[in-house]
């Protein structure tokens, strides 16, 4: 049965289904089929998983990280390090990671800053022909800098 | 056919407008969490608790509405080396899929909620809400889902592309 769950998990995933339901659908397969857990039990887990309180503060800091897009911060933030590194070769990728670092500093979640920091910047960069797989790679190893944060997620 | 797309965009809006009502509430009541805390000095529990109750409302109707907008986790290398009539069928999969998913995940929240209904128990907070009416959020969040697949399983296999159902 564990075989199976882990089978049709594999086929889906390569199948394009999204992931919550290769989650789901594997899951559920191994627990009721394999271990004979009753449907109930699985909806209570799935719920014990949603409500924790740290899961709160996920919308939270994005909506942390919006305020300070549509405040304004943020498109200071790019201003003050394009002039500062942008006349560099690839300065709009490193005066990304700059900007993106303060964000994250200021408002303590990468995530937010990616979302909002990329929101001004990647289309810029894309404009200025830097590649898009490039950008997107820069953006999305920026996840690391959350490690340099103090205020954690 | 086109009653279930009228049905549909109406739950898609409502689904958003539930979403961020519930954003706003959610938000709201952990700043004036705060804000009770820092000039009284005690904080009201409802307030912390009111956010993780409210977030399997806020998850799963946006579910469906998701789904449809393709906004979902999922990975997509085979459309790339997929020929026209390949996706085809992979679309007809995927969203094949989904339906049966959420015909199960359906009929298994809905057990889940009759049972909690039938037991009467209520959540271990300062507020006196009954269980079930968290746990109702389940089969709601994959009816709204069912119909969105359906729909998109119907798209599927008429292979009806976006432009055309636009200029319908």
């Amino acid at each position: 049965m564990y075989i199976l769950a882990f089978s049709l998990s594999l086929i889906l995933l390569i199948g394009s289904v999204p992931i919550f339901l290769v989650f789901g659908l594997g899951s559920s397969v191994a627990a009721i089929g394999g271990l004979n857990l009753p449907w109930s039990v699985l909806v209570q887990v799935s719920f014990g998983a949603l409500t924790k309180h740290v899961l709160i503060a996920v919308p939270l800091f994005i909506f942390a990280g919006m305020a300070m897009l549509k405040g304004g911060a943020a498109s200071r933030l790019v201003h003050f390090a394009t002039t500062l590194v942008g006349h560099w070769r690839g300065g709009l990728g490193i005066a990304m990671v700059i900007s993106m670092g303060f964000f994250a500093a200021f408002c303590g979640s990468i995530l937010a800053a990616i979302t909002a920091v990329g929101t001004i910047m990647m289309p810029k960069m894309i404009e200025q022909g830097y590649p898009k797989p490039f950008v997107v790679v820069l953006a999305a190893l920026l996840e690391y800098l959350q490690t340099h944060l103090q205020n954690q997620e | 056919m086109s009653l279930l797309r009228l049905l549909n965009r109406a739950l898609f809006k409502l689904s958003f407008a539930v979403a961020m009502t519930i954003v706003t509430i959610m938000v709201m009541a952990l700043s004036l969490s705060a804000i009770t805390r820092f000039i009284s000095g005690t904080g009201y529990d409802w307030l912390i608790e009111l956010p993780p109750v409210l977030v399997c409302w806020l998850v799963f109707p946006l579910l469906g509405p998701l789904f449809k907008q393709g906004s979902h986790i999922q990975v997509d290398f085979l459309s790339s080396v997929l020929s026209r009539k390949q996706l085809y069928f992979l679309k007809i999969f995927i969203n094949g899929v989904a339906l049966l998913a959420a015909v199960i995940f359906f009929k298994a929240g809905l057990e889940a909620t009759q049972l909690y209904f039938r037991l009467g128990q209520l959540m271990e907070l300062e507020i006196d809400l009954p269980i079930w009416w968290m746990y109702l959020s389940f089969p709601v969040g994959f009816a709204i889902m069912g119909s969105f697949a359906l729909e998109l399983l119907i798209d599927a296999v008429t292979d009806r592309s976006p432009q055309e159902l636009e200029s319908e």
